[in-house]
């Protein structure tokens, strides 16, 4: 795929250019083209958007409820639903946005699984909350809910029985459904696990007969990071196959949303990636801000900027700790926690809160430092060095550890466009994004952001890349300390109950596992019509198949520790 | 006395020893590696946390004892057994100090290892019996580890052997009275035997077979109650009586330098002993707080291709020294 891409044309031009595109529009305040399209044109498309324009990067796949009354933007008078598809071109990191409206009764659409394999578990999502039905998807079932809930519930239209369901509604779908994944003597059948090759399953001895084992590993397993579940085809101590699958802890964030006013939802989101609830509500906050025309005070963005860097490094600590425990070293992780305690404390003095802050606020955050905060911050941030080498000193010349981790679990560019991987784990490839330098918010256009960028792309040199964002973390929150300009903590004029123009917006930042977007749409009341939170750790996940597959059993808890995911933003 | 009660009291006395020796063990590695890990490990029951382990004996006493549906119910039942016979038997042929040994074999050093491969019988029943797969796949670890160690240990417990002409346990310590410690002629066997005891132990780096990061609790994962008690208490004898052999065959014994014989020959020999055994074991946890896990593959080729070819170089060394050495030294043979 190596064409020359005109990046000199605009996005609008290339869309304007398009025949099958129609209706151009913008969405938020002038920031985002975008265009419809019908069912039948988008997947080629999208193939001529990707190949020939080289916008590579999947960012956003969802689904929206149509606004039933026709308005200028575009939107369509008919009941149903309307598909979302955000690109990227990181040339120039400009994005455009595809909408396919779906009417009732015709809720299809070609599956873009083959464009970008890691669109089928976003498309598993958008089946399993909106009812849509994607064309030629290798494996369509439900992917938060569980398999026999019944109806949509994202649509607007969708209503909980009377008193929630009922064990009658329940077991008579189970009834219906049964186990997919049992056989009738109660042990797994490896045919049923959706999205893996059946082809891996017999195990090609002749003569001599073996069988491959499959094995859950998780949601119950001490190294899965919460309740990531993955299927593992073992052929002795070699994993021949691995899928991930989710849903665990899914807690209708993007569901209660809908339901609650601009504000409320920014606590909804701290729950959302409870290891960093920092920048959840941080693109939140940008979102509404953008819909809104409400501008921050400079105090607030570097604030703000202070607040995402330390929560970086709070989760880095915790991924530190993970990644010694994977390894069946548990001495890194109580390191790890006792600094990770320290900025805690900073947080709940500012905030009052050590995991779910609700803090930033539309137009700036919600207190100003307590008097001697910062200076105690700085005090402790210039020591931080000190406690990383700590770290590196158990770890990094770690013989065992290295031979562990170096050389294991390759991840390429080809795979990283393919499930559009973001993040650090991207970066440990040498692919050089990063939403802090690349498309700023908050106050990173007045700070210096260093980029750390790896090359090899095993599970080290992800280690590596982790380390050194820890290490830059920690400078960009003392620069931004430093540079804290005078002024009021948050602008004045932000009306009590907020309701934006009708409209969209998307605004993603840069969270410790990649690029956290909101995408977020009003209709003009106080609750949101619809936010979708573009998790990273979600399409990072999904990776995890190819990343695992021919690796020993003993791998698979460092790679997915490396791929540090977290299952409350994965589930949502 | 009967001979056959002064057997009965021996055995009583092992299993006695075994039993604090257990609780004394899962103390010290709390307390070892709470300091380790910068916290301070147990602190509220008695006297710095002291009757920590003796509360949770009892409370793994008075558990409820579930049998999971689909186990093999005998196989499931003795394995614990199986695991912990052969670790107190073990302990019969470990000379405390001169006068106290349960039982003074002349191929104790054989005797010793024989029994603590039987071992491996009882972990594999216990996963193979538990019909869960990563019970299993522990139990097949556990396999493959002892056949590539077995091996490369008795390999590397061979050399102080020659040496002192004697595979009587108390005779190889007597053999370094008054002289010096085997550890210093035989220091690359004294790490040989290190790697591949940490292995046969199954400690970190090399706790394989319960590996629970990767295989949550291994071979012991369906088991709770004292029958887990008991795997567990195995385990932390075995890696007792690897660190006894240690002291035996590399730091003398019981026998201290500078120190006459005659006040070590009772319980101030068994006393000097059990103080350098637990310095080992402190050693050993010293590890465990440091070092991540090998991966399986890593273990058996390090095994195969590093540990059995140098033993075997070591052992041809040592012959060559012990059959040569005192011509070159002395000029007469």
């Amino acid at each position: 795929m190596t064409v020359a891409y005109h990046t000199d044309v605009s996005p609008e031009a290339i869309l304007a250019g398009m025949p099958s595109a129609e209706r151009p529009c913008k969405i938020g305040p002038g920031r985002i083209p975008c265009a419809h399209t019908t069912p039948g044109e988008l997947l080629d498309m999208l193939r001529q958007l990707r190949d020939e324009h080289g916008f590579t990067h999947l960012e956003l796949l969802t689904a929206e409820e149509m606004q039933t009354a026709s308005d200028d933007d575009g939107v369509g008078a008919e009941p149903g639903v309307r598909m979302v598809y955000g690109l990227t071109r990181r040339s120039d990191r400009r994005t455009m946005v595809i909408y396919v409206a779906l009417p009732d009764g015709a809720l299809e659409v070609p599956s873009i699984s083959s464009l970008w394999r890691g669109a089928a578990p976003l498309e598993r999502e958008v089946f399993d909350l909106f009812g849509v039905h994607f064309n030629g998807h290798p494996a369509l079932t439900r992917i938060v809910l569980r398999d026999d809930f019944v109806g949509h519930p994202l649509r607007k239209s969708f209503e909980m029985p009377e008193g929630g369901v009922s064990a009658e509604t329940v077991r008579a779908a189970a009834a219906s459904h049964g186990d997919a994944h049992l056989r009738a003597d109660g042990t797994a059948d490896p045919a049923s696990i959706p999205g893996l090759d059946p082809a891996l399953l017999p195990c090609p001895e002749p003569g001599f007969e073996t069988e491959r084992i499959v094995v859950h590993m998780g949601p119950q397993h001490p190294s899965t990071h919460g309740v990531l579940h993955l299927w593992l085809v073992l052929d002795g101590e070699t994993v021949v196959a691995a899928q991930p699958t989710q849903g665990y802890l899914h807690r209708c964030i993007e569901k209660l949303a809908e339901s609650r006013d601009y504000r409320a939802c920014t606590a909804l989101l701290d729950r959302c990636d409870y290891v960093s609830g920092f920048h959840t509500e941080l693109a939140h906050v940008l979102a509404v801000e953008e819909l809104c025309g409400i501008e921050s005070t400079p105090k607030a963005d570097f604030l703000r900027v202070l607040f995402s860097e330390l929560v970086r490094i709070t989760s880095h600590h915790t991924w530190f700790a993970a990644a010694g425990l994977d390894t069946g070293a548990l001495t890194p992780f109580l390191y790890a926690f006792i600094d990770r305690e320290l900025i805690l404390d900073f947080f709940e003095e500012v905030t009052g809160g050590r995991m779910m802050f609700n803090y930033f606020r539309p137009g700036g955050v919600k207190d100003d430092l307590p008097p001697g905060a910062a200076a105690r911050m700085v005090e402790y941030l210039r020591t931080f060095d000190r406690a990383v080498d700590e770290y590196e000193a158990l770890l990094t010349g770690n013989e065992i550890f290295r031979a562990r981790t170096r050389g294991v679990a390759f991840l390429d560019r080809v795979t990283i466009a393919d499930y559009c991987v973001t993040g650090p784990m991207a970066r440990a490839s040498g692919v050089d994004i990063d939403l802090r330098r690349d498309q700023p918010y908050a106050a990173y256009d007045r700070l210096p952001v260093r980029v750390a960028l790896g090359e090899a792309g095993d599970t080290f040199e992800r280690y590596l890349v982790r380390i050194a964002e820890m290490r830059e973390s920690a400078r960009l929150a003392l620069a931004a300390l430093e540079g804290l300009p005078e002024g009021p903590h948050v602008s004045d004029g932000v009306p009590r109950t907020i309701k934006p123009p009708k409209g969209a917006a998307y605004r993603a930042v840069e969270s410790p596992r990649g690029e956290l977007g909101v995408y977020l749409v009003s209709d003009g009341s106080a609750q949101p019509w619809r936010l979708k939170v573009r998790s990273p750790a979600m399409s990072n996940i999904h990776a995890a198949g190819p990343l695992c597959a021919g690796l020993r059993l003993a791998d698979v808890a460092p790679v997915v520790g490396s791929i540090d995911i977290v299952m409350g933003e994965i589930d949502r | 006395m009967s001979p056959v009660l002064i057997a009965t009291l021996r055995v009583l006395a092992a299993v006695g020893l075994m039993l604090l020796n257990g609780v004394v063990l899962i103390y010290m590695l709390r307390k070892v590696l709470g300091h380790l890990h910068v916290r301070l490990g147990p602190t509220e029951l008695g006297p710095a946390g002291m009757f920590q382990t003796l509360a949770d004996v009892v409370k793994l006493l008075t558990k409820e004892d579930p049998t999971p549906g689909m186990v093999d119910r005998v196989l499931y039942f003795l394995a614990p057994l199986i695991v912990f016979v052969p670790s107190l038997a073990a302990y019969a042929a470990l000379p405390f100090s001169s006068s106290i040994i349960a039982a003074d074999l002349d191929a104790g050093l054989l005797f010793t290892f024989a029994i603590l491969s039987l071992v491996t019988l009882g972990i594999f029943a216990a996963g193979w019996a538990s019909y869960n797969k990563w019970s299993l796949l522990g139990a097949m670890r556990s396999i493959a580890q002892q056949v590539t160690y077995e091996v490369p240990l008795l390999l590397a417990a061979l050399p102080p052997v020659m040496i002192a002409g004697s595979m009587n346990l108390a005779d190889i310590v007597r053999a370094q009275q008054g002289s010096v410690w085997f550890i210093v002629p035989c220091f690359p066997a004294f790490l040989f035997f290190l790697v591949a005891g940490l292995i046969e132990a199954n400690q970190t780096p090399f706790d394989m077979s319960e590996a629970e990061s990767e295989l949550v609790a291994g071979f012991a994962t369906e088991y709770a109650s004292m029958k887990f008690g008991l795997l567990f208490l195995s385990e932390f004898s075995n890696t007792f009586v690897f660190s006894a052999l240690m002291v035996t065959l590399f730091f003398g014994g019981w026998t201290l330098p500078f120190v006459p014989d005659a006040l070590l020959s009772g319980v101030g020999g068994a006393v000097v002993f059990m103080i350098k055994t637990y310095l080992v074991i402190a050693v050993l946890m010293w590890v465990r707080g440091t070092l991540p896990r090998v991966r399986i593959d890593q273990l058996l080729s390090l095994g195969w291709k590093v540990l059995l070819p140098a033993t075997l170089v070591w052992i041809v060394i040592t012959g060559l020294a012990v059959k040569l050495g005192p011509a070159l030294i002395g000029g007469v043979s």
